[in-house]
């Protein structure tokens, strides 16, 4: 078809004038963007229960008049910030479990301080996630947690669990969590032990910085910062786009440094000898079979995940020794499937329907 | 195994805006905000994308980007990046090392406080916030107990854990 038949001609005026004031409003819109900061984020109020070194526990104040037998222990991924669970009002995990009525604990993370560099996968394993969980079972008075493990805090909590195979775990959600580390390719070959000297690299700069965390996230899709920049300018008259944008925005560039001990087992043992996945991996000296969680569990995964390919996260439920198993993959990317409007109407109601049944 | 899929048809604006999608906007949901937007603007009205300069442009600025991570994808799987990434993250990385070093030896003849030692500065403030968010936590512990034990302290009160998922207790989900 000719292009310009199908040109409506009668649009083209109100169309002008439309792109006229959206031109205009990227102006001044523009100037409130570099003037004004973002939405305050990760706002739901709560308690610190503790706080060591890198390890934050949190606990949400429960909103509902009535809440689940069971608490929930989420453990967040070392490499970024908890409030991707809790943006804004309207657009909160966290938020949504307590008006559903969970009684919601958080294990967060902040930087590494220099002289953590020497913290080891044990100290995650063994010791963080099981002091966490006494404390969520003494503050709760609960013997039995559900933990909820997003990322990389899935696999922690896949090695805590199989572990602590015995208890006090109930149930087992984990969000997006690579158990076969071969498929994640691109991160395969910036890690290829042929040219990638992990040892120099910890014994060089201790905790591993932030910006080299985010780099190699970002190389996964190189062109798409630029793009975004694009798109932000396009829908910069549009409050709400550059209010979702702010958000994802810092939460994306706020990635954490890693401890250096910690990050030299995650690629020794995990993205070479892909031990997880061989049933071979040990944390200080315990094995850490998943075969052995027995918990029911649930593993939501996203059919658009860049950052941990389906492929990479598949086997995990076969592998799982639960009888009660699920795994529920959504559309989406490794964020979306738990934030922002695709979470909301996808992942969460399926999770809440899913617990609530387990958490009595 | 369970897929969810959209169970909507996509509409005809959603074409140009799904296949924009960017890394950051596909992560963080921000394109279902734009078709939403899209939607609440009229701009479905668009009869024909083709004619739309601004879906074109917006088409072709997607079609560029995946283009770009495509070829991008590709030409870093190969041994031959990983080799020219570490060997040249491995010299950064040293002379970061030595940089660093001379800059401390600078700075302590220049009597300024080096780098170190602004570090060592805010491990101190960050060891009294973290001995304050201690105190905290003991005061939490204890106001809680204090109110178990009826002491007169109030409590923050705690909902029972008494909660029936929908199923069971009748109501609609």
């Amino acid at each position: 078809m000719n292009a310009a038949a199908g040109l409506d001609l009668a649009s083209i005026p109100e169309r002008i004038q439309s792109e006229v004031q959206r031109a205009i409003q990227r102006s001044i819109k523009g100037v409130e963007y570099i003037a004004s900061s973002g939405p305050s984020l990760g706002s739901t109020p709560k308690d610190i229960l503790n706080v060591r070194g890198t390890m934050n526990l949190y606990h949400y104040r429960p909103v509902a008049d009535e809440i689940y037998r069971v608490p929930i222990l989420i453990v967040m991924a070392t490499t970024n910030r908890g409030y991707i669970l809790d943006m804004v009002p309207g657009q909160s995990f966290i938020e949504f479990l307590l008006k559903r009525g969970y009684d919601v604990y958080m294990l967060d993370w902040t930087a590494p301080r220099p002289e953590e560099k020497s913290l080891r996968m044990e100290d995650y394993v063994l010791d963080f996630i099981p002091d966490c969980v006494r404390q969520v079972q003494r503050d709760s008075g609960e013997t039995d947690v559900t933990v909820i493990g997003y990322c990389f805090g899935g696999v922690l909590s896949l090695l805590y669990g199989s572990i602590f195979a015995g208890g006090p775990m109930k149930n087992l959600i984990c969000f997006t969590t690579p158990v076969d580390f071969r498929e994640m390719k691109l991160f395969q070959n910036f890690s290829d032990r042929r040219y990638f000297d992990v040892d120099r690299l910890v014994d060089s700069v201790g905790n591993v910085p932030p910006e080299m965390i985010l780099s190699s996230f970002e190389m996964l899709r190189p062109a798409s910062r630029a793009a975004s920049q694009v798109q932000l300018w396009e829908n910069i008259w549009n409050d709400e786009f550059v209010k979702s944008y702010r958000m994802f925005d810092r939460w994306a560039t706020d990635t954490l440094p890693l401890a250096g001990e910690y990050f030299r087992t995650i690629t020794k043992d995990l993205m070479w000898d892909n031990k997880l996945y061989n049933d071979t991996m040990s944390v200080g000296g315990r094995k850490a079979d998943i075969s052995e969680i027995k918990v029911p569990f649930l593993h939501a995964v996203a059919e658009h995940d860049h950052i941990v390919p389906y492929d990479a996260a598949k086997p995990l439920i076969h592998k799982i020794g639960s009888t009660d198993k699920e795994e529920v993959i959504l559309k989406g990317g490794h964020v979306s499937l738990v934030a922002g409007v695709n979470a909301v109407k996808r992942l969460w109601p399926k999770l809440d329907s899913w617990l609530g049944e387990r958490s009595t | 195994m369970t897929r969810f899929f959209t169970p909507q048809k996509a509409h005809p604006a959603d074409k140009s805006a799904a296949a924009m999608l960017t890394d950051l906007s596909q992560r963080c949901g921000m394109a279902e905000n734009r078709r939403d937007n899209r939607r609440h603007l009229g701009e479905a009205s668009m009869a024909d994308k083709s004619t739309d300069p601004v879906a074109i442009w917006q088409n072709m600025m997607g079609e560029m980007e995946k283009g770009f991570n495509a070829f991008a994808t590709k030409a870093m799987e190969t041994p031959e990046f990983s080799k020219a990434v570490n060997q040249v993250g491995g010299v950064s990385a040293g002379a970061q090392k030595q940089l660093g070093d001379m800059m401390e030896k600078y700075l302590l003849t220049m009597n300024l406080p080096s780098r170190a030692q602004m570090v060592g500065m805010a491990e101190r403030l960050q060891g009294i916030e973290g001995q304050l968010n201690e105190i905290k936590a003991l005061l939490h512990q204890l106001r809680n107990n204090a109110g178990a034990a009826g002491s007169g302290f109030p409590a923050a009160p705690k909902p029972p854990r008494t909660k029936r998922p929908p199923s069971a207790a009748g109501e609609p989900k």
